[in-house]
């Protein structure tokens, strides 16, 4: 089979897939005039998804406390109404999704999720009643993304994942990693393996990706999650304790959640950078990122040099 | 294995500070008037335990069974919900219930002695810091009343409460057996285990 022939088979299984899961060519979760300014990047099915996503880790895991669900439930509402789509979860995250899964069912109608959870277990049979566990806490027909988690059990969780793919029951098959583990193992992977998503670490403060994952993503056409992009709330809490520098607004940056997620998404690597949070307030924040110019190289290289001063 | 040890500590922590506190709220909220017998039943342990008849200790020691019981019951089946280790620790708490049972059913029971020796007041010391002052001491440091730990509710009390009543209470040795130190080695291990976590919560 030639690799033309290949790709017109895939595009069309996840043409296939993306009519199922209700979606329209095009842009995702854009459709409303407010939303038409957003920074999107291009998806392996033509799909364009809003460059900034949101974890899960920590922030969602609240068990059945009414107060806390009812707390979430607008920072995800927040992050929709923003022109948000990707969501990222995982098992490992205790009830993470089954309160993503209640949020989704609080705010009703069809939320322009981009729904992508991981599997999470040494047992290498247990893809499928991972990924209908998934289904079932989100509330989801299916996911968008279905990941490996943290490279547990890989092999026999991506083959899998890719019969599940090439069955047309997930539209995207996707590895992670986090804290700068393994990564000649996900190169590999990513090199080997015909995977839409990979997951790592990149941060402002931690551009480790930068070097060889990331180039690797665009060479391969993979689409790269930046996660723990405020190392987890380590970064911002760091530089909030600094004055927002004059020529940063200049520049076009609002504040300095805006800063630290532009500047990863202005790298043409990246595909979506995912910051946590549990709060309203930090999440309007956050996606003053969706908006606005992106730094160039050179203002990128400023960005840098100024958090070194810290 | 392999997977467990690529992590540190601070990323197993998988919840924060304000959803471990909300934690024994929602404990309190959900027992609440039911406070008022627990304090009556530790009144009436501390008072069997200290009186002279056999079957009072016995009694005495199926109640701080009872304590351990209920603790991994309602407390870690709550805990579980954000921590995916908590159906372990509520295993080490049935654990403990369990062999307090056995002191109760087989031993000599929950036999206070009157203070002489070291060993006795630093028992003494511990029992009142986990009965009373553990839970003043939360609500010192700024945790709201319905927030507060206490003895037979939450973990950290009834450990440290029950280290100073075994602490205090005449165990003899069984055989080759140091009866004490078995019965002191899961709380010693729990206040170990939620150190580490008040560390992790802390210092992420």
């Amino acid at each position: 089979m030639s690799d033309t022939d290949l790709s017109r088979r895939r595009m069309l299984q996840l043409a296939a897939a993306g009519l199922g899961a209700g979606w329209l060519p095009g842009t995702f979760g854009q459709d409303q005039p407010e939303h038409r300014d957003i920074i999107t990047r291009r998806l392996p099915d033509d799909h364009d998804l809003p460059a900034i996503g949101m974890g899960t880790w920590i922030t969602f895991n609240v068990g059945s406390d009414p107060e806390a669900r009812a707390g979430r439930t607008e920072v995800l509402r927040t992050f929709l109404e923003a022109g948000g789509a990707l969501v990222d979860s995982s098992p490992m995250y205790g009830s993470a999704e089954a309160v993503v899964g209640h949020a989704l069912a609080e705010i009703g109608g069809k939320p322009p999720v981009f729904s992508a959870s991981k599997v999470w277990t040494p047992d290498g049979d247990a893809t499928a009643e991972q990924v209908a566990q998934s289904e079932r806490r989100w509330g989801l027909e299916q996911m968008d993304l279905m990941q490996v988690h943290n490279l547990v059990a890989w092999k026999a969780h991506l083959e899998y994942l890719l019969e599940m793919r090439e069955q047309g029951r997930m539209r995207f098959v996707g590895i992670t990693t986090s804290h700068g583990r393994r990564h000649a193992d996900i190169e590999r992977i990513m090199r080997e393996w015909p995977i839409d998503f990979v997951q790592a670490s990149y941060s402002l403060a931690n551009r480790e990706a930068k070097d060889r994952l990331l180039p690797l993503a665009k060479e391969r056409g993979i689409a790269f999650i930046a996660n723990r992009p405020f190392q987890g709330g380590r970064l911002i809490d760091r530089v909030k304790r600094h004055p927002f520098p004059e020529w940063a607004s200049e520049a076009g940056l609002a504040n300095w959640a805006d800063y630290l997620l532009k500047f990863l998404i202005a790298h043409p690597g990246v595909t979506c950078a995912i910051p946590a949070t549990s709060r309203v307030e930090h999440m309007r924040e956050n996606m003053t990122a969706l908006r606005g110019p992106l730094p160039d190289e050179s203002l990128r290289r400023r960005m840098i040099e100024h958090l070194q001063a810290f | 294995m392999e997977t467990w040890l690529s992590y540190r500590l601070t990323d197993l922590l998988m919840f924060s500070p304000a959803i471990y506190v909300r934690l024994f709220e929602r404990v309190n909220d959900a027992l609440w008037p039911g406070h008022v017998l627990l304090a009556a039943l530790s009144v009436a342990m501390l008072v069997l335990a200290g009186s002279r008849t056999h079957v009072a200790h016995r009694l005495a020691a199926a109640l701080l069974a009872i304590a351990w019981g209920w603790v991994a019951w309602r407390f870690f089946g709550l805990y579980a919900q954000i921590n995916l280790a908590a159906p372990w620790f509520a295993v080490l708490f049935a654990g403990q219930a369990v062999m307090l049972l056995a002191l109760a059913a087989f031993g000599p029971g929950l036999a206070l002695a009157r203070p002489q020796r070291p060993r006795h007041w630093l028992g003494l010391g511990l029992a009142l810091w986990g009965l009373a002052l553990h839970p003043i001491a939360w609500l010192a440091g700024g945790r709201p009343l319905a927030g507060t730990e206490l003895f037979a509710v939450a973990p950290d009390p009834t450990a440290i409460a029950t280290i100073g009543l075994l602490l205090m209470a005449r165990v003899p040795r069984r055989g080759c057996l140091p009866l004490r130190g078995i019965l002191l080695a899961l709380p010693v291990a729990w206040l170990s285990i939620s150190a580490l976590t008040w560390w992790a919560l802390l210092t992420a």
